[in-house]
Formats: C-alpha cells, sequence, structure tokens
C-alpha cells in the first residue's frame, strides 16, 4: 500500500535542496519537482525528491488521518 | 509502543554463502488498520478520505474504493464515469512509469536523473482533473458531476504524447520497433534517460538479472479473491496472496505487457530480467496513450446515479501503475462495516513470489553487493514503499 506521509519543508537550500521534517526527523531532499516551493510547505518524498505539493488544508486532513491510523494500530 | 508504522517497509533478510545470496527472508508488511478508521463511516465519506493514504496511487485506490462500494450497493455508474476514471488511471500509470524511468531507474544505476522530464510530465497529469470536473467531484460512489472540455482534452493528450515522445522516447515510439536489436540500437542512441537506462541494462548478466519462473497475473479469479478477502483468515492471504492452486503470481506492467513482441524476444535472450521490466514501463506509455484516446470520446457531461441506503459486500478492482489492486468493503445501512484490502506489492513481495526467486541465488561477493542487488531488484518490481535490508552469512 502506498502509503505516503507529507513532510514538511524546514528548510530551504542552495540547488533546489531542503530540509524536510517527517515524524522529528529531519532529511535533506532536493525540490528539483516542485514548483515555488516555500519553507512551511508539505510535500510528499520519494527516492530523496519531493514529488509533489499539497495544500495546506489537505496536508492537515492527511495527517490527521495518519495519526487517527497510527493511534488505531498501537492500540489494535 | 506503536505496532503499525505509518509508511510501512519491507523487511528482506539476505543470507550470504560462498559468493551468493543463499536465501532471501521477507516478512510481509502490517496492514493499516482500514476498518477501525473507517467502520461506521458513509461510504462516500470513506471513498474520500482513504485515497489522502495513498498519495502514490491514489486514483487507482480511489477506483477500487468506488467499485467496491458500488459493487455493495448494487449500482453500476454511467459510462461516462467509468471513461473517467479510467482515464484517470492510465494518467496515474503514465505518471509513476515516467517518474521511475527518469528518477528511480537512472539513481539506482549511478545515471544523471532527468529532473526536466519528470517535472513536465507530472505537472502535465497533475492538470487532468480540472478538463474533466471541477472540484474532484468524480469522486463519490454511482459517479460524480462530470463537465469534461473535450477541446482541451484533446490538446492535453497531444502534448502528453509530444512529452513522452520527445521527453522519454527519444523522438521514436518504442512500442513500434520490432526487434531487440531496434531496441538496442535506440538505447545506443542515448536520446532520453529510458534510453540510457536500457543501454545500461540490454547488457549479458544484468538484462536478465533477477529473472525467475514465478507465474504472469493474467485472468485473475475474482470470485476467489472475494472468497479469500470475506474470509476471517483474510489477514494471511492480504498479506501473502497466492492463486487458489498455491501459486504466486507477478503484478504489473511486465504482466501487463508480456504480449508484446519486444519482450517475448527479451524473454528468449534473457528471461523476465531487469531489462524486460523496465521495457514494459516504456512500452506501457505508449498503450496507455492509446488507452487514454480512446476513453476520452465516451467521456460526457453528466451526473452519476443515486444511492440507495442499503447493506451488502463488494469487490473492487483496479489496475493501479504497479499492478493489480484490490478492494473488499461490507456496508450496512450505507455504512462501512468493514473494509479490507489487497495491494500488488503484495504479489510481487510475498516471501516465495518473484522478488524473492529471481534474488535466490544471484553472485554477491560482499554485503553491499548484495544489498545493491536486493534494490535492483526492489526498482524492477517497484514496491510501494521502502525496502530494509539486512545481510547476514550463513
Amino acid at each position: 500500500m502506498c502509503l505516503a506521509m507529507p513532510a514538511r519543508v524546514v528548510e530551504l537550500r542552495d540547488d533546489d535542496q531542503a530540509v524536510v521534517e517527517l515524524d522529528g526527523v529531519r532529511k535533506e531532499i532536493s525540490l528539483a519537482l516542485i514548483d515555488a516551493p516555500g519553507v512551511g510547505d508539505y510535500v510528499i518524498v520519494h527516492v530523496g525528491y519531493a514529488l509533489s505539493k499539497l495544500d495546506p488544508d489537505e496536508a492537515a486532513k492527511t495527517l490527521a488521518l495518519f495519526a487517527e491510523m497510527q493511534a488505531l494500530g498501537a492500540s489494535a | 509502543m506503536i505496532s503499525f508504522a505509518p509508511e510501512g517497509v519491507i523487511q528482506v533478510q539476505l543470507v550470504l554463502e560462498r559468493g551468493r545470496i543463499a536465501a532471501v527472508r521477507l516478512r510481509p508488511r502490517p496492514l493499516p488498520p482500514l476498518k477501525a478508521l473507517l467502520k461506521g463511516r458513509q461510504a462516500d465519506q470513506a471513498a474520500r478520505m482513504l485515497p489522502r493514504l495513498f498519495s502514490l496511487c491514489r486514483i487507482a485506490q480511489t477506483c477500487a474504493a468506488l467499485n467496491a462500494i458500488e459493487q455493495a450497493l448494487g449500482v453500476a455508474p454511467p459510462p461516462a464515469q467509468s471513461a473517467a476514471r479510467l482515464v484517470l488511471t492510465l494518467a496515474e500509470t503514465i505518471q509513476e512509469h515516467a517518474t521511475r524511468l527518469t528518477l528511480d531507474g537512472p539513481l539506482a544505476f549511478g545515471q544523471a536523473p532527468d529532473v526536466e522530464t519528470a517535472k513536465a510530465v507530472r505537472r502535465h497529469i497533475a492538470a487532468l482533473v480540472p478538463l474533466i470536473c471541477k472540484n474532484d467531484d468524480w469522486v463519490r460512489p454511482g459517479g460524480g458531476r462530470l463537465s469534461p472540455r473535450p477541446n482541451d482534452l484533446a490538446d492535453w493528450l497531444e502534448e502528453l504524447r509530444r512529452l513522452i515522445l520527445s521527453g522519454l522516447m527519444a523522438g521514436r515510439d518504442v512500442s513500434a520497433l520490432l526487434e531487440v536489436k531496434d531496441l538496442r540500437d535506440w538505447a545506443q542512441g542515448q536520446g532520453s534517460a529510458p534510453a540510457r537506462l536500457l543501454q545500461a541494462l540490454l547488457k549479458p548478466g544484468l538484462a536478465g538479472f533477477g529473472a525467475s519462473a514465478t507465474g504472469l497475473m493474467g485472468h485473475l479469479d475474482s470470485g476467489q479473491v472475494m472468497a479469500r478477502l470475506a474470509a476471517s483468515d483474510w489477514e494471511s492471504y492480504a498479506q501473502a496472496p497466492q492463486t487458489a492452486a498455491g501459486l504466486c503470481l507477478e503484478t504489473g506492467p511486465l504482466a501487463r505487457q508480456n504480449d508484446h513482441r519486444l519482450i517475448r524476444t527479451l524473454e528468449a535472450e534473457s528471461g523476465h530480467g531487469l531489462a524486460a521490466r523496465i521495457l514494459a514501463r516504456l512500452l506501457e506509455l505508449a498503450q496507455t496513450l492509446t488507452g487514454i484516446a480512446l476513453a476520452l470520446p465516451l467521456l460526457m457531461e453528466g451526473e452519476g446515479v443515486d444511492l440507495p441506503v442499503a447493506g451488502g459486500v463488494g469487490l473492487g478492482a483496479a489496475e493501479a501503475a504497479r499492478g493489480r489492486l484490490f478492494h473488499w468493503v461490507r456496508l450496512d445501512a450505507g455504512r462501512i462495516e468493514e473494509y479490507r484490502l489487497l495491494a500488488p506489492t503484495e504479489w510481487n513481495f510475498h516471501p516465495e513470489g518473484a522478488f524473492v526467486q529471481g534474488l535466490k541465488g544471484a553472485e554477491a561477493a560482499d554485503a553491499e553487493t548484495a544489498s545493491a542487488l536486493a534494490r535492483r531488484q526492489g526498482l524492477a518490481l517497484d514496491p510501494c514503499v521502502g525496502l530494509e535490508i539486512e545481510v547476514s552469512h550463513a
């Protein structure tokens, strides 16, 4: 199942590189595939590239869903 | 304690013995607790929620969910709705294949990725939904309000064709080539990322790497899938599916493109290995364009059908980029009672399936080589999650 959690862009670097944060873990990735990225954007990351950007509302709903599922999984 | 990792990884253990991968052990992924998440929700709400979890195959997941819910309710969507779903699913397949061929593939073989083409194709595919309907209105059991723009859709398709022909196929429709020799010539021109990738892969040893005798998924008895997903031990099936006869199958682009002459010839030369699996994605780009062209005229302005507040059981299928996907649902008075999913990754990454069989016996002098081989085999079979590889010595 192609579960993919959105990661938050926390720092922009040179050459389309950026640092994203997911579940408290930071990682450097490329934003070369994304139009007009900014700090605070939520992106879906795959093989070190952000593939797509989510609008803030969609990102919030998605993260809430993952949090709910994680809580359910933990209690299952 | 968190018993379920939302991103999910497949744990692979490789055992090295006398310079070979002597054993490959896979631990099936835990299944996401979909029932707990969806139980009691209205079916249409569930169909909108679920795809959020699956950003890499969102459209295929949505279609499988809609199909399952419609079957459970005993309704059939109008043909235009089915056509819209097909067009969107095929476009998602192009998006995924193009990304594998321009990013993942080159990166796995130390080549430069073609970020520009990947970006151009992804941006173009993202522009499709607004040409068919407003605000994702198509995501509704029974069908939603469609307002297709035929002229814009025709232009969109032509531009997609141009992007694929120039960005991925280096000006030549690879699916029209007849001989592997022609394919080699095309690859040697190195005119695109997939050409460079195939040039590297069409070499003795590498071309056939990862081949096995695992059967390819063609017709699959949906009655059997339905029965297994409905059974009380459905989880063991969804984690490690096999046919009624106890066979593992490979699903995905190779299984779908197996009839193409180039794949057949490559198979005769080197089996269903790396080259055949990567080539299948490239060939499928052309076939998928044709599929979209055939389905576009069926898109019509209109609404879906009304839904009864009913109960029942339904199985929905979709052909995702990675392979066949099934959703199974039980509804009670229009609400989700039970929800189960069978993903393509579980067929290909079955503990005795194509991934494992193709790696077993491969020459690997050390742990690093063995891990790299497992990653290549992973790329060829394209799991939707990462692999966590551990190597030990016998």
